[in-house]
């Protein structure tokens, strides 16, 4: 019989698994994974022989030996079977889970995309609507301001016509003035000639009147001047011509104004007087300086 | 009986502003009696009247008015601050107040008195024709003539300013200027051996001062008299009212004077003096204080035809006029009896 050489644990799980980088198990969705080390290995082995060489090691013969080692083998190959599936499903189940997680993060960063897509698409359509609508501002100035222009033209253009018309009634109502006018300087041209013509008889008769009145007036004078001017040494005042009006009452009127007695105190009361000194010299001296004063009475007189 | 010892006649200063009677009492002197030429109207009842009559206040009922008279009348205009009326303007009676020559009668009659003697002269001045007014003296002279003759003298006038030359002038032979500057008059007389040369008027004196001082401090013309005549310093006005006054005074003396000497250099029949004469000033409105002295300054900037010895203030301004009508109608009264 072969001497059955010891199972190598390690060996036998190297030749029975493949090798694969973790990049590549991410790639494959595979983000977690769970590690069964070579001593928890060996320790079920262990177990599964320990098991069955309890049960049944010193009891069997070779034969049953090596069908309890094939039993044992296939025990152990069932039980590497029953790990790798459940191992495999534990991947799976991992796989599932990383798959699930990176499609709700590709879902969160889907929304997230769409999200900002939309943000960016309103703006960007604020933007657009912004720049149309200032667009359409801009054309409704230009549209404006050629408008006003229009208007002012059209304005300027009426208040043009207006005044132009309005002139043209003035000009007619001006040249009919002027015709009007023309007329009536010419019927006063006709009526000033004819009164200049009658004004210049008048004052030529008049000036004769008034230098025969002004020779007669300095005649007069001549004679004043002889006989000592203006009523004893006058000679002031306005110059009283002959023929000159002066107003002088009647003796009737004069007696009418200062007749009759008035009521009044005035005949009772004292009345106030003062001395005022002596003045005889003034008197002597006048009745010496005029001969006993007798002769002389009216030169005082005036 | 007429005392033989008085020299008869009366002289009357019929002045716009003041009326002044003067005649020769028994001891040789001149008895003054002036009386302020204006009215005022006041209620007419009886008691007004009894209460006038006890306070010596003069007053007369003309129709339904009654009118207090004289310097009463100024005085209560100035209490009521009223205008008191006037029965003269520029010299002459006025024409505005026809119904006052009854009232100036009373006046006049009152200072007066009744004549001593029959026929006693009264002479009453009378101002020169005016040189810048067409006012009839004729008219004036006539209504004054009828006026004495019904109180019973015997009237004749004398130009204003040759009286004052007869009261003023008898030192000098009665030769010089005499000018009475009265309310409504400067009456200017040019006398050559007590003959009047040459006689005229001008209708600016003291009333046209108390109108334009009125006027300026915006008061009535009799409160401008009242100041005018408390005393003023023309030289040296003391405050606004006197300035006022001051400056119109000025302008009254340059007025006249200058109007004096244009009519001196222009009149045919000035007579010519060998020596140089005397200007004598009266009346009232010369009183003002530095008056002659104010005359003086304008005087010396001018060039008057007229040789000056010397520019004076009448001894008695305020009745030189009057003196000199009494000298006049003394005159005429020994002429009648000689």
């Amino acid at each position: 019989m072969t001497e059955q050489q010891p199972f190598d644990v390690r060996r036998a799980i190297e030749q029975s698994s493949s090798k694969s980088t973790l990049q590549e198990l991410a790639k494959k969705g595979i983000h977690r994974v769970k590690v069964l080390d070579e001593s928890m290995i060996n320790k079920l082995i262990g177990d599964a022989v320990e098991r069955i060489i309890s049960t049944k090691t010193n009891l069997l013969s070779s034969d049953d030996r090596q069908k309890l080692i094939e039993a044992s083998r296939k025990e152990l190959d069932r039980l590497m079977k029953e790990h790798q599936t459940s191992k495999d499903k534990a991947e799976l189940a991992e796989q599932s889970q990383a798959t699930l997680a990176a499609s709700v993060e590709n879902l969160q960063n889907q929304l997230k995309t769409a999200q900002r897509l939309a943000e960016d698409t309103a703006k960007q359509r604020y933007e657009d609507g912004k720049a149309v609508m200032r667009a359409e501002v801009d054309d409704m100035k230009k549209k404006m301001s050629t408008m006003e222009v229009d208007i002012e033209k059209r304005v300027r253009r009426e208040v043009d016509l207006e005044y132009q018309a309005k002139m043209a009634n003035e000009r007619i109502v001006i040249e009919q003035m002027k015709t009007e006018a023309a007329k009536k300087q010419a019927e006063m041209i006709d009526e000033m000639r004819k009164s200049d013509e009658e004004l210049f008889k008048r004052m030529s008769e008049l000036f004769t009147k008034v230098m025969d009145g002004v020779n007669k007036k300095l005649g007069d004078l001549r004679n004043r001047s002889f006989a000592g001017g203006g009523g004893g040494g006058g000679g002031g005042g306005m110059g009283k011509m002959e023929g000159d009006v002066e107003f002088r009452p009647s003796q009737a009127t004069l007696d009418s104004l200062v007749q009759g007695e008035l009521e009044s105190n005035v005949k009772a009361m004292q009345v106030e007087s003062k001395s005022g000194g002596k003045m005889s010299n003034a008197l002597e001296r006048l009745k010496a300086m005029r001969g006993g004063g007798g002769d002389k009475k009216d030169d005082a007189k005036k | 009986m007429a005392d033989s010892k008085i020299a008869y006649g009366k002289g009357l200063d019929v002045g716009t502003c003041n009326l002044v009677a003067a005649e020769q009492n028994e001891k040789g002197e001149v008895e003054l009696r002036p009386k302020r030429n204006v009215f005022i109207d006041v209620p007419i009842d009886a008691y007004t009247k009894n209460m006038l009559t006890r306070l010596n206040v003069p007053y007369v009922v003309q129709g339904k008015k009654m009118y207090v008279l004289g310097d009463h009348a100024f005085e209560l205009a100035n209490v009521l601050n009223k205008n008191t009326r006037r029965p003269m303007a520029d010299g002459l009676i006025s024409p505005k107040e026809q119904d006052a020559l009854p009232v100036m009668k009373l006046l006049i009659g009152s200072i007066l008195g009744q004549p001593r003697v029959p026929n006693e002269v009264c002479f009453y001045s009378v101002p020169g024709d005016p040189i810048d007014s067409d006012l009839s003296v004729a008219y004036h002279r006539d209504l004054f003539d009828a006026v004495l003759r019904s109180l019973g003298y015997k009237p004749s006038h004398i130009i204003e300013g040759h009286a004052v030359t007869f009261a003023e002038l008898g030192d000098e032979d009665f030769t010089g200027i005499g000018i009475s500057c009265g309310g409504g008059m400067f009456n200017i007389c040019v006398a050559y051996k007590s003959m009047p040369a040459l006689y005229f008027s001008t209708a600016r004196s003291g009333d046209w001062v108390d109108k334009n001082v009125a006027n300026v401090l915006g008061i009535k013309p009799a409160k401008a008299a009242l100041i005018k005549e408390k005393g003023v310093d023309l030289i040296k006005p003391k405050n606004r009212e006197e300035d006022a006054i001051a400056i119109y005074y000025r302008n009254l003396i340059q007025y006249n004077i200058t109007n004096i000497a244009e009519r001196f250099k222009s009149a045919e029949n000035m007579p010519s003096f060998n020596e140089p004469i005397s200007i004598v000033f009266s009346g009232g409105t010369s009183m003002a204080g530095n008056f002659i002295e104010l005359v003086k300054d304008v005087f010396k900037k001018l060039d008057f035809p007229i040789p000056v010895k010397d520019i004076r203030m009448a001894k008695d301004p305020f009745n030189a006029t009057a003196k000199g009508s009494l000298v006049a109608a003394q005159l005429e009264m020994s002429s009648q009896t000689a």
